[in-house]
């Protein structure tokens, strides 16, 4: 990466490449980011009013017991996500791998829930949680097990949407996987097989410490994905309901901005959440360098 | 792993199979309500064949969707705005990645750090004050609203770079001492050599925008404007009963042309994201 210095060229060039980028960057990123930490210290409605209120918005937010089921609820989520998701992509990544005949058409079956639009996946599970004539509760009736509110029961609904997550997403972590996998190379496992190597210990001395980076690469974005990419699954599917309990956060910051229109109050949140997610992306940074010195 | 026990691969087999069903089973039960009458619909509260074929096969619910919503439109849009985002992103963030492999300018570290920073401001908490920056800038129920903050982002022009300084200074030199200039050399001879790069980088952002729900039903109440994915929310939400039938008849219509896009282009998709990790 020398770049040309000793350059005879016009002085300005450089900064005309890069001023389209720079200043879309700036007009919106940069400057709504900044916005976003003023707004989070006013009173400020959607409809225009602002007025400096210093940290009340952080103090009601500390108070507020539904921004801590709310906080509650994108943590749970996270966790069962990061940990169920990996968990089943792995195995399967494992066992579709293969060159065998049919994998291939096996890898694209499972990878269409990835290509369909989360709006379209969201309901999708939305009607086969339907009470009435959705297809769970006519097979859970068929199994003479009795029929489950889903989405309408407050112990349930977190539980649904998370399966109907990983049903959408698991395939695409899948393909991460099947990627690190073939970055091994085969001598190991022939060498392992030599030795009379059972199956589980090739995964477990083999397989799984080389595929240490891409586990992590996984984890961290599955942990940001789950954390923030959820707006569409609850709007469509529960609408933060019933009673609060998957009104994860990115959905709080936005109903309590345009549904209640209080928009100072929402920066706050937001301003919360990016803390964590600036925490995230410290530990990934942190990882990355423990393992760059192994 | 080549070698197997039978009953390691009999419960592998056991495996794909279960999850088979579990993929293709929610797929097609969908599939069969954009075909069905209402009325059939929600007797539908047993599990039978009929669960997945419909007792009497019908059109109807096409007709009924595209005079309830103005499908043409709502493609036009969607295509509009997904395409301009993907050209717009492609050419600001490649010229601005250009920048940065090629030259040496002041605050050039400064600046790099500043929009590589800028990546981890995601849009959902973002939305809040972007909302007002749109406003404030009179753009709020404006397409361009949705085209414009998305076509320069720390991602596009970091994965531009990696690629750009890959490909050897030399045909840069070369080009100039038959007195090329900087522009020329950078639509003439960069440009064509990221192909693969740029292919991939379109398609994560077409897709991106495809998908895009939250910006759309945020920035435009207009009707007329309305992106595919906020059109199917809308059909759902507008309706009078639960016409369960006429969602299903869109949700058909929207997501049959991705998968068949998806069959044809998979392999570049794949790659992209084994490279990039980035989803819609």
């Amino acid at each position: 990466m020398t770049p040309l210095t000793r350059r005879r060229g016009w002085i300005a060039t450089p900064y005309v490449f890069l001023a389209p980028a720079l200043v879309i960057i700036f007009v919106f990123i940069i400057y709504p980011g900044v916005n976003m930490i003023y707004l989070s210290l006013c009173r400020a409605s959607i409809m225009g009013k602002i007025a400096f209120t210093g940290m009340d918005n952080y103090v009601t937010l500390f108070t507020s017991s539904d921004f801590y089921s709310s906080l509650t609820a994108s943590i749970t989520f996270m966790i069962v996500v990061v940990v169920a998701q990996t968990s089943i992509a792995l195995a399967v990544a494992l066992i579709v791998q293969s060159e065998r005949k049919g994998m291939g058409a096996l890898r694209t079956l499972f990878f269409i829930p990835v290509v369909l639009s989360f709006v379209v996946v969201a309901f999708l599970w939305k009607f086969l949680y339907n009470p009435d004539f959705g297809l769970i509760n006519a097979l859970f009736g068929a199994l003479s097990i009795a029929r489950q509110g889903f989405l309408s029961d407050p112990n349930q609904a977190l539980g649904s949407m998370i399966v109907a997550c990983i049903w959408k997403s698991f395939a695409f972590f899948m393909m991460i996987f099947i990627a690190g996998l073939k970055e091994i190379p085969n001598e190991l496992y022939e060498a392992a097989h030599l030795d009379g190597a059972k199956p589980a210990q090739r995964l477990r001395f083999i397989t799984l410490p080389l595929l240490r980076r891409t586990i992590l690469f996984v984890v961290v974005i599955t942990t940001m994905d789950s954390f923030i990419k959820v707006f569409t699954p609850v709007f469509v599917m529960t609408d933060g309901g019933p009673r609060g309990r998957t009104d994860l956060l990115v959905y709080f910051i936005w109903r309590t901005a345009f549904r209640l229109g209080d928009i100072g109050y929402a920066s706050a949140v937001a301003m919360l959440m990016f803390v964590f997610v600036l925490v995230i992306n410290l530990v990934q940074l942190k990882i990355g360098e423990v393992h760059d010195a192994h | 792993m080549r070698t197997n026990s039978l009953g390691g691969s009999v419960v592998r087999g056991a495996i794909l199979a279960i999850l088979s069903l579990l993929v293709v089973i929610p797929l097609l039960w969908s599939l069969s309500l954009a075909f069905r009458s209402n009325e059939e619909i929600v007797r539908l509260t047993g599990l039978s064949l009929h669960s997945f074929v419909p007792e009497r096969f019908i059109l109807g619910n096409f007709d009924r969707l595209f005079k309830a919503v103005n499908m043409l439109r709502v493609f036009a849009v969607t295509l509009t705005v997904c395409l301009s985002v993907t050209f717009l992103s492609l050419l600001i963030n490649s010229s601005a990645a250009f920048a940065f492999a090629r030259f040496s300018f002041v605050a050039k570290e400064v600046v790099f750090a500043i929009i590589i920073a800028s990546m981890i401001l995601p849009i959902e908490i973002l939305i809040v004050p972007l909302y007002r920056t749109v406003k404030d800038l009179g753009l709020m129920n404006r397409l361009v609203s949705l085209i414009l903050p998305f076509s320069a982002t720390g991602f596009g022009i970091f994965f531009m770079r990696q690629f750009i300084a890959g490909i050897p200074l030399e045909l840069d030199e070369a080009a100039e001492m038959d007195g090329a200039n900087r522009f020329v050399v950078f639509s003439m001879i960069i440009i064509p050599l990221c192909r693969t790069a740029l292919l991939t980088l379109g398609l994560i952002v077409f897709l991106q925008q495809w998908d895009n729900f939250l910006i759309p039903v945020t920035f435009i109440s207009n009707k007329n404007l309305m992106l595919l994915q906020v059109a199917i929310n809308d059909i759902y939400s507008h309706m009078f009963f639960t016409d369960t039938a006429l969602l299903f008849a869109g949700i058909f219509v929207s997501a049959v042309p991705v998968i068949v896009i998806f069959i044809f282009l998979q392999r570049y998709y794949v790659s992209g994201i084994a490279s990039t990790g980035i989803k819609g």
